[in-house]
């Protein structure tokens, strides 16, 4: 696959999918636990198993697409606005 | 298009497994036979292979406890189960600060009831069990990323897998050995996806018990992240087993019955003195003598009779406050649980009060909500703490398919490479360490349950010299495979571990007080499945050497491992299982 | 009833492993399954699995019956694996016998 050939792309996309999947992750798993309410040790739990899913998923998404622009912007793009959508929502940064 | 998203997950499925892949495949082995700690430990005891089955633990039990503290404030019994036979006992002296968390205890043998406190000192299976999340010899935390991370690198894999395998019901039930390549591809097909739901589970429940430390934001620790992030992997009691996980060694150190005796001594001696003026021990000494005017005589038999009938199902421990005393209450605590969703507890209770009524009965209900019933199935089922022996059996052998799939995955990348990359750096390095990672890992168990056996019981610190064999059997290996891998390395190798596991159950009963036919008389299945599976191992790992040396004669061939140990291993298990 | 059970998973993957293309061989000679085969036997192979839940629900409460049953699913798989590879012709004895997918005869070749 063409994207993923060459040093500099490929270094890219892993750490997009892996700090990026991480952060978009723990970023996605916070907005359900607000939209969710779930409070204390239910809200743990349920962070810790929402949250690998959601890792995962994202990890394969960004493996999967093609084109290696899209794949950083949408990882970049889907963070900027759902890290943005916390923060109006009264969370922390 | 469709080819550039097999193609991508393929190239994923690779390289996130192979990266991490020696982690897993101990991960793997040694989380497998965590499923069996409690009976690792046993076999690691040979002082405790001596006890006997009897009719009337609960007789031995309290008749032990009223010699040696009649005067207690809380008995603690925990009778014989499928895995462990001896009686486990605590009790706390009067009096006596709560926060210790147990107090005296002894091991005790149901038939004679007489203590076994000369046993020796071994992690046992809770040395294995710890590996298996946070490694050895690192900090935990740093111990719980490692293994957490190479668990994510799995959990991708798995799901990369599964997308770049269309065809999953295709080549479902095709192993097509000495092949190969294409034994290795059916063997990887096989492990992974035969036990599939199993992969899923185990990969992604582990993860979230790792969660603690891998979602550090979630601010784990003041949220009570102690209570489950940080105590999550602590050993949890051992069922009847003595607890001898390093940790707890101060806690018992010197409070062998003798030491309880005599603390018994010093009580009374404070009783006739009359000392002390504070109210707490005023009514201390009130209760004592009263102890010493008349003791109730309860009829436990009894009452175990009536609290197994009444809760339908054998009970496991029993907690007795105040014993022989006229405000004593006995609690009965079942052996399974009423619901998958507890990870703890969950069992149901009866409690008795000193006239034999029934004071208190609760069956537990299964957790509340969705979410909290969901993570506890799912972490019940990744610790098999509801589990008989038939679920422990299932999960072992599921736990094997693991083991199967990550050592074939691993062969498999070198199998596949062999042509074009041999004596390339990387190429190397992989076929390095999947030798010391795979075969160096059997003989690294193997040595850990040889030390067991051949470090005399009475060694200073001899838990630690077991683990540091388990550790430097490894080491040799790992040197062996990068500088001598290719003077018959997997030869070599899988026939030392195949040795070692094969005279282990010679070992066993040479050097255990009970020997063979007196474990077959006493019904000490605990241990002689050890043995059996040791020996299956051993017919494992002997039929790879086989065929190696085969390979290795045929001329123009490079000998790459047939490691066959898929086949004769399951066969086992679906045996004993049924 | 846990071999029961067992019996029923091995029995209802035969029917899976017969519709493959290289066990169709093994059980119905030459040719390659039809995709009306392929879906009759898998509709067996499953009402099979389904059945044996109920040995298991019989011995064991709920929870434990359906992780018994996944736990006998994956026993069940690699026995067939080993059966198929190392004795076919039990398989087809057993295919003979003991598997309901012979009486589909619109779809059997």
């Amino acid at each position: 696959m063409a994207a993923l050939s060459g040093r500099w792309p490929l270094t890219a996309r892993i750490l997009t999918a892996a700090v990026g999947g991480y952060a978009l992750s723990t970023v996605i798993t916070l907005l359900l636990l607000l939209v969710t309410g779930f409070e204390g040790r239910e809200a743990r739990m349920f962070t810790s198993m929402i949250f690998f899913i959601a890792y995962v998923t994202i990890v394969i998404v960004a493996f999967s697409i093609q084109s290696h622009k899209k794949t950083i912007g949408l990882i970049a793009a889907g963070n900027g606005v759902l890290w943005g959508a916390w923060y109006l929502a009264g969370g922390e940064l | 298009m469709k080819g550039g998203l097999r193609k991508s997950m393929t190239w994923l499925h690779t390289w996130s497994s192979l990266i991490v892949i020696w982690v897993l495949f101990a991960v793997f082995l040694t989380g497998t036979t965590a499923f069996f700690r409690a009976e690792i430990t046993h076999w690691m005891t040979p002082e405790h292979h001596l006890s006997v089955k009897s009719d009337t633990p609960l007789v031995s039990a309290t008749d032990y406890l009223q010699s040696v503290a009649p005067f207690a404030e809380t008995w603690q019994i925990s009778l014989p189960d499928s895995r462990s036979p001896v009686l486990g006992l605590n009790w706390q002296a009067e009096g006596e600060e709560r926060q210790r968390r147990r107090g005296a205890r002894a091991v005790i043998d149901p038939a004679s009831g007489t203590a076994i406190d000369d046993a020796r000192e071994t992690a046992g299976g809770n040395f294995l069990f710890r590996f298996h999340y946070e490694l050895y010899g690192i900090s935990r935390e740093a111990g719980r990323w490692i293994v957490g991370a190479a668990s994510m690198l799995m959990f991708i894999a798995i799901i990369s897998g599964i997308i770049m395998h269309r065809k999953i019901f295709a080549d479902f039930f095709t192993f097509r050995p000495g092949k190969k390549t294409a034994s290795w591809v059916d063997a990887h097909v096989v492990g992974s996806v035969l036990a599939l739901p199993f992969h899923i589970m185990i990969t992604f429940t582990g993860l979230f018990l790792l969660a603690g430390t891998l979602l550090f934001w979630q601010g784990g620790n003041e949220r009570g992240g102690n209570e489950r992030g940080g105590n999550q992997g602590g050993p949890q009691q051992e069922r009847g087993a003595p607890e001898r996980a390093p940790q707890e060694r101060g806690a018992r150190e010197g409070r062998t019955p003798d030491t309880a005796q005599e603390e018994r001594g010093q009580r009374q001696r404070m009783t006739t003195a009359q000392e002390g003026d504070e109210p707490e021990q005023t009514r201390r000494r009130t209760r004592a003598e009263d102890n010493n005017r008349e003791a109730v005589a309860i009829d436990l038999e009894d009452l175990y009779q009536q609290a197994q009938a009444l809760m339908g199902q054998p009970v496991h421990d029993i907690s007795i406050e105040k014993p022989m005393t006229a405000d004593a209450s006995i609690t009965f605590r079942g052996s399974e649980k009423s619901s998958l969703s507890h990870f703890r507890g969950g069992t149901p209770e009866v409690t008795f009060n000193a006239l034999g009524e029934v004071t208190e009965e609760s069956t537990p209900e299964g957790a509340e909500g969705i979410v909290a019933k969901v993570y506890g199935v799912l972490r019940s089922l990744h610790e098999g703490h509801f589990a008989d022996t038939l679920t422990r059996w299932l999960l072992f052998f599921s736990g094997v398919l693991g083991t199967v799939m990550v050592g074939s995955g691993a062969l498999l990348w070198s199998q596949k490479r062999e042509r074009q990359q041999a004596g390339q750096r990387g190429y190397e390095l992989v076929s390095a360490l999947n030798l010391a990672g795979i075969a160096g890992m059997f003989v690294a168990l193997g040595a850990y349950f040889w030390a067991n056996r051949i470090i005399p019981a009475d060694t200073e610190g001899r838990s630690d010299l077991e683990i540091q064999a388990f550790l430097i059997a490894w080491l040799i290996c790992l040197l062996y495979a990068v500088f001598l891998r290719k003077k018959h390395g997997w030869l070599i190798q899988l026939a030392v571990a195949g040795t070692l596991f094969a005279f282990l159950p010679v070992l066993d009963f040479v050097t255990s007080p009970a020997g063979l036919l007196d474990a077959i008389a006493a019904g000490d299945w605990v241990r002689i499945s050890f043995d059996i599976v040791a020996l299956l191992t051993a017919a494992g790992l002997w039929t790879a050497v086989y065929y190696l040396y085969k390979k290795a004669r045929t001329p123009g061939r490079k000998n790459r491992p047939d490691k066959r140990r898929p086949s004769p291993r399951p066969q086992n298990k679906q045996e004993t299982a049924s | 009833m846990t071999a029961l059970a067992l019996i029923l998973i091995v029995l209802g993957f035969i029917h899976f492993a017969a519709s493959t293309r290289v066990f169709y061989k093994l059980i119905f000679g030459r040719g390659r399954p039809t995709s009306k085969l392929r879906n009759w036997l898998h509709v067996v192979g499953y009402m099979y699995l389904a059945v044996a839940l109920l040995p298991c629900l019989q011995a064991w409460n709920t929870q434990m019956a359906i992780v018994i049953w996944l736990g006998l699913l994956h026993v069940g798989a690699v026995v067939l694996t080993l059966l198929l590879t190392y004795w076919p012709e039990a398989v087809k004895r057993l295919w003979q016998f003991a598997c309901a997918g012979r009486l589909g005869k619109p779809f059997l070749p």
